[in-house]
């Protein structure tokens, strides 16, 4: 089985880091770091991700706005985007890793088996 | 009077009579008199009709007019005239008879000189005058009395009445009051003072103004203010006493009402000031709010962080240092207790409209109730609820406190898995030195103080001793923050913000027991 891709898209890299070790360590999944937001899609262009973790509130670009160029590109389109959030909103305490108006989010904090869950719910693994 | 001419009208049909008389008034050197003669009492009123005089001097003895009938007719016709009447020696009783109904003197013809008849006619005219002034003066005073709307009475030494003016009757309604006492409406409340400074008057000759209630005969109440003045007779002895009394009893409502509106007054400024007070406190609040969601979303990254961190160490590590993987796996809990302090916080900021108003309790907890049914419906518990009606208020937003009982509530519910009975209690309790809560009685409550207290019980799992509220620890069940309820410390901080107090314990027989405190604010 090959590895599945994740492009992981945060401004704060230590986040992207340790999600690149951990999730590697699986060996499950190889990934690629982003820690700029306007960058995302010409990384997502060169590295071809199954699946894009995508921060939500980045200094230069917003999340919605990368995800919103990224559905630009014909070859992109189809790639499942999942958020992450700092935001707390009401619907998400009862459930961290919830869907919001059609968008899988996953609400900082969220462990490493969290995380997975919802990226092997989301690629259908 | 030297230069006077006095205009004499006589009346007379006796010839020799009324020659005589004209002769001796011609006779008189000073006051010069002029005089008409008439013969009949028509040809007199006539002339009183037409002329101007200033005595009249009447025959008793017309023919046509006997006696006193020529008096009457004379008199109504000029009745502001003095009328002297002249008669015959053989009988002056009609003259004596006329005296008395106002002719000012008599004289019988043939018995006066010029001397005595200028000086009867001179006396005649000014005893008319000072009559005249008199009755002016009388009228005059009279007048006043009868409109005055002050209550003028005159009464005798021993308090009865000897004249009470016409406003009695128009005011209080009483009638026929001459001869009655005078104390006997007096309220019998005030008569004892009213009777001692009705004494006093008498005594010392000076009146005192008082105040005092009046019974009247329909049971009504008036409030009269009274002063009293000595009347002394001839010895220089006090024997009457002028009251003159005003009803101020329109006058006291409109000082009570006055009274009253301005404790209405104060009221409304004391509840402004409270009011204002609130907004001060709400907004605050608002900002509290404000900065603490900033604050917690700062905290959301390095809590990732963190979380992840410990995950990778874990990994790392594996199961080959027991206690390095201990100290990961505390470092997680910690990790989580944050976020679920974190999230109490948020939850708590996002509330974002506050308003403190008056609140009963007891409907609180039905709304929150209400909020949790499905959750209830959905496991075998059995729902208590005992609250109170009737509660005095307690001033919260009701969409916070209503959250803060949804998570009692949820929690509890979430602590009896295998169902349980959950019981809801609100009732107005006066503390006791030992409540039986806590060793520790919180700060702002103290023994005697009247609280509304809301309890929520369950029969769950309890708590361990070291996550209740009282301990230092301030740890919390960690059922809650998977549930996604406020965190525990959250919850306390916000029943205090209104004012409250949050106490959570296990129950002896098992479970835990939630109560929520608020002190009554009595208002004076």
């Amino acid at each position: 089985m090959s590895k599945k891709r994740i492009l992981l898209v945060d401004d704060e890299s230590s986040i992207t880091r340790l999600l690149k070790l951990t999730l590697e360590r699986t060996g499950k999944y190889e990934t690629r770091e982003e820690n700029f937001g306007a960058n995302a899609v010409e990384a997502a262009q060169e590295f071809r991700p199954d699946l894009i973790l995508l921060d939500v509130m980045m200094p230069d670009m917003d999340g919605g706005d990368v995800a919103a160029k990224l559905r630009e590109d014909p070859s992109l389109r189809k790639t499942p985007v999942v958020f992450l959030t700092a935001a707390v909103k009401k619907e998400e305490l009862g459930a961290p890793d919830g869907k919001i108006g059609g968008r899988t989010y996953i609400a900082k904090p969220l462990d490493i088996k969290g995380v997975i869950a919802v990226i092997e719910r989301t690629l259908g693994t | 009077m030297t230069d006077q001419l006095i205009n004499a009208l006589l009346v007379e049909d006796e010839p020799i009579a009324a020659g005589r008389v004209k002769e001796v008034l011609a006779n008189v050197p000073s006051p010069r008199f002029a005089v008409a003669h008439v013969t009949r009492l028509d040809e007199a009123l006539a002339r009183l009709g037409a002329e101007r005089f200033d005595v009249i001097l009447l025959d008793l003895t017309l023919p046509d007019h006997p006696g006193l009938q020529a008096y009457h007719q004379v008199h109504a016709r000029a009745p502001s005239l003095p009328i002297i009447v002249l008669t015959c020696g053989d009988d002056e009783t009609p003259a004596l008879q006329a005296v008395r109904e106002g002719a000012q003197d008599y004289l019988v013809n043939g018995e006066f000189d010029a001397r005595m008849l200028s000086r009867v006619i001179r006396y005649a005219i000014e005893r008319k005058r000072a009559e005249q002034a008199l009755r002016q003066s009388e009228e005059f005073f009279r007048l006043i009395t009868e409109n005055v709307t002050d209550l003028i009475a005159v009464l005798d030494k021993d308090g009865n009445r000897l004249y009470n003016s016409p406003s009695y009757q128009r005011s209080m309604g009483a009638d026929g009051l001459e001869g009655t006492d005078s104390f006997q409406e007096i309220h019998p409340d005030d008569k004892e003072k009213i009777r001692r400074i009705f004494e006093q008057t008498l005594a010392t000759g000076v009146g005192q103004r008082t105040e005092y209630r009046m019974l009247l005969a329909d049971g009504s109440v008036r409030h009269i203010e009274s002063l009293g003045s000595v009347v002394q007779d001839e010895a220089g002895q006090p024997c009457k006493v002028v009251v003159v009394s005003r009803d101020i009893t329109e006058r006291k409502g409109q000082l009570e009402a006055l009274a009253q509106a301005l404790t209405e007054l104060n009221q409304a400024h004391e509840q402004l000031k409270a009011a204002q007070m609130q907004l001060v406190e709400s907004e605050k609040l608002e900002a509290v709010s404000t900065f603490a969601g900033g604050i917690a979303h700062e905290v959301k990254n390095p809590l990732q962080i963190i979380t992840l961190g410990i995950d990778f160490l874990s990994s790392c590590i594996g199961e080959s240092d027991p206690n390095a993987a201990m100290v990961l796996n505390d470092m997680s809990n910690a990790a989580k207790r944050a976020d679920g302090v974190i999230r109490g916080l948020v939850e708590f900021a996002t509330h974002n409209k506050r308003d403190a108003k008056d609140h009963d309790l007891s409907e609180v907890i039905e709304q929150a109730l209400h909020a949790v049914e499905a959750e209830l419906r959905g496991r075998s518990i059995n729902l208590v609820k005992d609250l109170a009606s009737g509660l005095p208020t307690v001033r919260l937003d009701l969409k916070t406190m209503k959250h803060v009982f949804i998570n009692l509530l949820t929690s509890a519910v979430t602590a009896m898995e295998r169902g349980g009975t959950l019981a809801v209690k609100t009732e107005l309790r006066q503390l006791t030195e030992n409540q039986g809560w806590s060793d520790r009685t919180p700060g702002h409550l103290k023994a005697g103080d009247t609280v509304v207290v809301a309890e929520v019980l369950d029969n769950g799992k309890g708590v361990v001793e070291s996550k209740l509220l009282d301990n230092s620890e301030r740890r919390y069940p960690t059922e809650m923050i998977r549930k996604g309820v406020m965190d525990l410390i959250v919850l306390k901080k916000v029943v205090e913000l209104y004012g409250g107090t949050i106490q959570i314990m296990n129950r002896p027989e098992g479970g835990v027991r939630a109560a929520i405190l608020f002190k009554v604010q009595t208002k004076e």
